[in-house]
């Protein structure tokens, strides 16, 4: 899998409703109570609890075939503020609140007035973090690596 | 699965609580349509959505996110065209041109509608799959005016709806020689709605 936390091939907005879905409910809560003024907004679509079926492919080429299902939740909001753009975000887990800041924060970033702090602060700060657990997981799995390799048999002697 | 993008003009909030409130709904429109001719007020939902105008009466709203859902193709007149981006959200339909190839059909400009033949007046077989037609009136209330006879009403009720023409109704009562086909009213006004059965007879 690449790396995934930067995508070239994907918009600006993909890349941050990505860290956005990625990020804790405490990292939002905490940017949340960061904010001032505390922008108003509407919720389109309450967040709701469902599930996803994933699908994958053997090797990464083979047919695709159901791997399981996964839950889901997802929101939509819409800022009381001029232009009024709507915030919309998917995340994995059943964290309601989670989803309500997501989508929350995917409106504010799409607004012509956003705070700088955020687009730098907060998806650097999720970013990072991201980034830190996935080497801190790698560096582990990596102690505890086995090398598997065959030793050839020697032919013929009896 | 390219489905043309939702653009977000005029989507307003939906139901506040999706579950209950729809089946409070529900239980209006049942009991609406169970007696034909009673104008019921749709409880206290959809407060909040100011400033997104999708021509949409509250009650018509109320009926579409309650009935509505991606097995239900929608036509709208085009008076209601701005609703199409509500209802694909929040119900999740797809739009249809045709009237014929509508479950449900919203109209606001009762003068432009299309003959009442051209919607789809169910099959033989499934005279259910008609297509149902809510239309906006500007006045809906039960006193005299129209006098309707059928099935849910003891012996007649009045009925007042405003703008439309006795063509209308003599065309509606024409599709009764089709019954068990033929097609569902749903009237709404403001937070106010009404439905005519295919089965109730219309008196000018």
């Amino acid at each position: 899998m690449p790396d995934g936390l930067i995508n070239p091939s994907h918009s600006a907005r993909q890349n941050w409703m990505a860290l956005l879905a990625r990020a804790t409910r405490e990292e939002l809560e905490a940017a949340f109570a960061d904010l001032s003024p505390r922008p108003g907004y509407t919720v389109l679509r309450a967040p709701e609890i469902g599930l996803a079926m994933v699908r994958g492919r053997a090797g990464g080429t083979g047919n695709a075939f159901n791997l399981g299902e996964m839950t889901m939740t997802r929101c939509a909001v819409r800022l009381d503020t001029a232009p009024h753009p709507v915030g919309l975000s998917y995340i994995v887990g059943r964290d309601v609140r989670h989803a309500e800041l997501a989508a929350l924060f995917d409106a504010i970033l799409q607004s012509p007035d956003r705070p700088e702090s955020i687009a730098d602060s907060l998806l650097g700060d999720i970013r990072r973090r991201i980034a830190d657990e996935r080497r801190a997981r790698a560096t582990e799995s990596a102690a505890t690596r086995v090398d598997f390799f065959t030793l050839v048999r020697e032919q013929g002697g009896e | 699965m390219n489905k043309p993008v939702i653009g977000f003009e005029n989507v307003g909030a939906g139901f506040a609580e999706p579950v209950a409130d729809a089946q409070a709904m529900f239980r209006c429109i049942l009991d609406a349509t169970a007696h034909p001719g009673r104008t019921i007020e749709i409880p206290g939902l959809l407060a909040n959505n100011t400033g997104q105008d999708t021509k949409l009466s509250g009650a018509a709203t109320a009926v579409a996110l309650t009935l509505l859902d991606f097995e239900t193709p929608v036509w709208l007149d085009a008076a209601l065209a701005p609703a199409g981006n509500f209802l694909r959200f929040h119900c999740g339909v797809p739009l249809v041109t045709s009237p014929a190839d509508s479950r449900f059909a919203f109209a606001d400009d009762i003068r432009g509608l299309p003959e009442l033949t051209q919607f789809d007046l169910g099959t033989p077989d499934f005279p259910e799959r008609s297509t149902t037609l809510v239309i906006e009136v500007p006045e809906l209330s039960e006193e005299p005016g129209l006098r309707l006879r059928g099935p849910g009403i003891q012996t007649s009720v009045p009925l007042r709806i405003d703008a439309i023409s006795d063509i209308f109704w003599k065309k509606r009562a024409d599709l009764a020689s089709l019954f068990p086909l033929g097609l569902d009213l749903i009237f709404t006004c403001g937070r106010r709605l009404c439905v005519l059965p295919r089965t109730t007879n219309v008196e000018i």
